[in-house]
């Protein structure tokens, strides 16, 4: 008990000193908190993104042909074509609950004063499967919605919610609208029937560091999600990508060496894509990010470590009259010791809450803003780095205590002054 | 008070304390030899640099000597390990130095209690209470050092010695900051404390009218005994 009042007195004694290294702990500890809760956070918001996207999908890549250069093709043979979808679900049987067909094209839409080049999905009703976040507004496409027969008449489509807010500010206000747009050289007008809403939340507050869209997989990449969604054309339209929505994810394998077969025995020359396999490669790049982030918030405490060591030192020869006199009086190593190291585990626990308290402000009000996702501190990551920081205050007294533990009280007690 | 197991209650022999070494080094004690008596009063003198703050440092198991055999009460203290020292300078020895050396955020009771906080069980403040009141500080208890005079600080640190009720009292020049009044106000609280409780006194000084009041004084120079003389 005595030792600890004596961890207290020190701290009482120098009280700039003090309020130093608990700010130096504060401001360490709010870094820490700031890295590992940006981490976590956007590990989650990322891995909440995939998720959305889907990971029970299968894609079946069609080359893309550059006049004779053909890329992305895997597999010797011819593309998939619509009229291999009824081959594909009597070989893949009911695992597999859609299978959609995908025409995707670059095009252009104006409305008012604004233009904007996006990409044109034509698909069956069977493709809303896909969309996991369904529909904030409407409906997605039917059977009855078809392409009108004249090139006056209205195609009725579903559009992203990312595009409705570009357009229309609003899902609900974008209901029912009508606008134009270009697709492969041919202009058409649209009216909307449903807004998508959009999987993807870390695009929704800025999309250049939307961390996915660059890691995309072709068949990822357009299904960017800003999207208008026409109907397919039975017998004109030919599928760019064709995607298989399985069951459940521990069936996919299963479908995938199916699938593999179909792909053999029908000579396609295709890439099978699988979004299982695509979302464990990026969740990987993911946590070596995140481990290169863990590794900086160590190198930030080793920081705090080095400078509160270096003040506690100090410290420590402004008292080292005090501890020989202390040995003198009888006092054994470990009673001068304890109370450096319980006046460094002191100020950190000071420091904890401040820090906790920094450190969720720096991302609510500086991280959050730019990247747009919470942060996330689950209870054992909480309970990680505050132990970290005390184990830090306990390995920054080691050196004072060392000094402490060596020091010779003979000579200092010859100096004549008092403590 | 703690009882005196032998009547000797310091026996060295042969005592040397050298540092440096080469042409550089510095013989601060050369195969010394003391005995002192149980209750006795010893005062070592000596020019600065004769090796008489060694010595009591030595004494005190504040230092080790680099060869010769020491025992304290009974204890050959030169083989104890640091943590026996330290028990042994806390339960056997007592220290007065020239510069006080109190706790400055500490009041006057807390600094007597400090020998007592590192001892086993309850630290019984009446005794430090006790102790203050016998060296007439019994209304400055809870004054802090820099609201004392140098007298009474030097009082402050004789309480602290004695409260621990050691068996030998070292004192390293315990006038030495003090004028000729306060002087003498402290040695003779220190004697009447000595006959009082029986304690064996080694006082070291520079001072020979300081040093005439002790029973026995010995002169040291260039670490060697140079004089003894008896009253």
């Amino acid at each position: 008990m005595s030792l600890l009042k004596d961890g207290m007195i020190r701290i009482q004694r120098s009280p700039m000193r003090s309020i130093l290294v608990t700010l130096t702990f504060a401001l360490g500890f709010s870094a820490v908190v700031a890295i590992v809760g940006t981490i976590e956070g956007g590990r989650r918001a990322i891995g909440n993104d995939l998720e959305a996207l889907g990971s029970d999908l299968l894609a079946l890549v069609n080359p893309v042909e550059l006049g004779t250069v053909s890329l992305g093709r895997v597999t010797e043979g011819s593309p998939v074509t619509s009229q291999d979808i009824p081959s594909i679900k009597t070989a893949l049987g009911s695992e597999v609950e859609t299978i959609s067909p995908l025409l995707v094209n670059l095009g252009l839409t104006t409305y008012g004063e604004i233009s904007w080049r996006h990409t044109m999905v034509a698909t069956t009703p069977g493709f809303l499967s896909v969309l996991r976040s369904g529909m904030l507004a409407g409906r997605f496409l039917e059977e009855s919605d078809r392409w009108p027969d004249d090139r006056e008449g209205i195609v009725p489509v579903a559009i992203d919610e990312a595009l409705a807010l570009k357009f229309f500010t609003s899902a609900e206000y974008a209901m029912g609208r009508r606008f134009r747009s270009i697709r492969s050289g041919i202009p058409f007008t649209c009216e909307i029937i449903g807004v998508v809403g959009d999987p993807l939340l870390l695009r929704q507050h800025l999309s250049s560091f939307d961390a996915t869209s660059r890691a995309r997989s072709i068949p990822a990449r357009r299904l960017e999600f800003l999207n208008l969604y026409m109907p397919w054309r039975e017998g004109i339209d030919q599928p760019t990508v064709t995607i298989l929505d399985v069951d459940t994810v521990d069936k996919v394998d299963g479908v995938k060496s199916r699938l593999d077969q179909w792909v053999e025995d029908n000579d396609k020359g295709v890439y099978l894509h699988v979004q299982k396999q695509w979302t464990a490669i990026i969740l990987q790049m993911v946590d070596r990010f995140s481990g290169l982030g863990h590794f900086i918030w160590v190198l930030g405490l080793t920081i705090v470590l080095i400078l509160t060591a270096t003040i506690s030192l100090l410290a420590i020869d402004e008292s080292m009259e005090e501890v020989a006199l202390r040995r003198a009086e009888g006092a054994r190593v470990s009673q001068v010791i304890t109370p450096v190291f319980l006046e460094a585990g002191m100020l950190s626990l000071l420091a904890l809450f401040p820090g906790y308290w920094v450190g969720l402000s720096i991302i609510e009000w500086g991280v959050k803003p730019v990247l747009g996702w919470e942060a996330w501190l689950p209870l054992e990551m909480i309970l990680g780095v505050s132990s970290a920081l005390v184990v830090t205050a306990m390995l920054s007294a080691v050196l004072p205590a060392y000094r402490v533990a060596t020091l010779d009280p003979a000579p200092v007690l010859c100096g004549r002054r008092d403590i | 008070m703690n009882q005196v197991d032998t009547k000797r209650i310091v026996e060295m022999q042969g005592i040397r304390r050298h540092y440096g070494d080469g042409v550089s080094q510095v013989k601060a004690l050369d195969d010394v030899d003391l005995s002192i008596q149980a209750g006795e009063f010893v005062a070592i003198v000596g020019a600065s640099g004769s090796g008489k703050s060694t010595l009591l440092q030595i004494l005190g198991c504040l230092d080790r000597a680099d060869s010769g055999q020491y025992l304290l009460a009974g204890k050959n203290v030169l083989s104890l390990p640091e943590k026996e020292l330290a028990r042994v300078r806390n339960e056997v020895l007592g220290f007065v130095f020239q510069s006080f050396h109190l706790l400055g955020d500490r009041n006057a009771l807390d600094n007597v209690r400090l020998p007592l906080e590192y001892r086993r069980g309850k630290v019984e403040t009446s005794l430090a209470e006790q102790m203050l009141e016998r060296v007439q500080l019994s209304d400055r208890v809870k004054h802090f050092p820099s609201q004392l005079s140098g007298g009474e600080r030097q009082r402050v640190a004789i309480a602290r010695a004695l409260v621990k009720q050691p068996q030998l009292l070292l004192c390293d020049e315990p006038t030495g900051n003090l004028d000729s009044r306060n002087g003498q106000q402290i040695l003779d609280l220190l004697s009447g404390l000595r006959e009082e409780y029986q304690t064996t006194l080694v006082l070291v000084t520079h001072d020979t009218e300081v040093a005439d009041r002790a029973d026995r004084v010995m002169t040291l120079k260039d670490g060697r005994w140079s004089k003894e003389s008896s009253r």
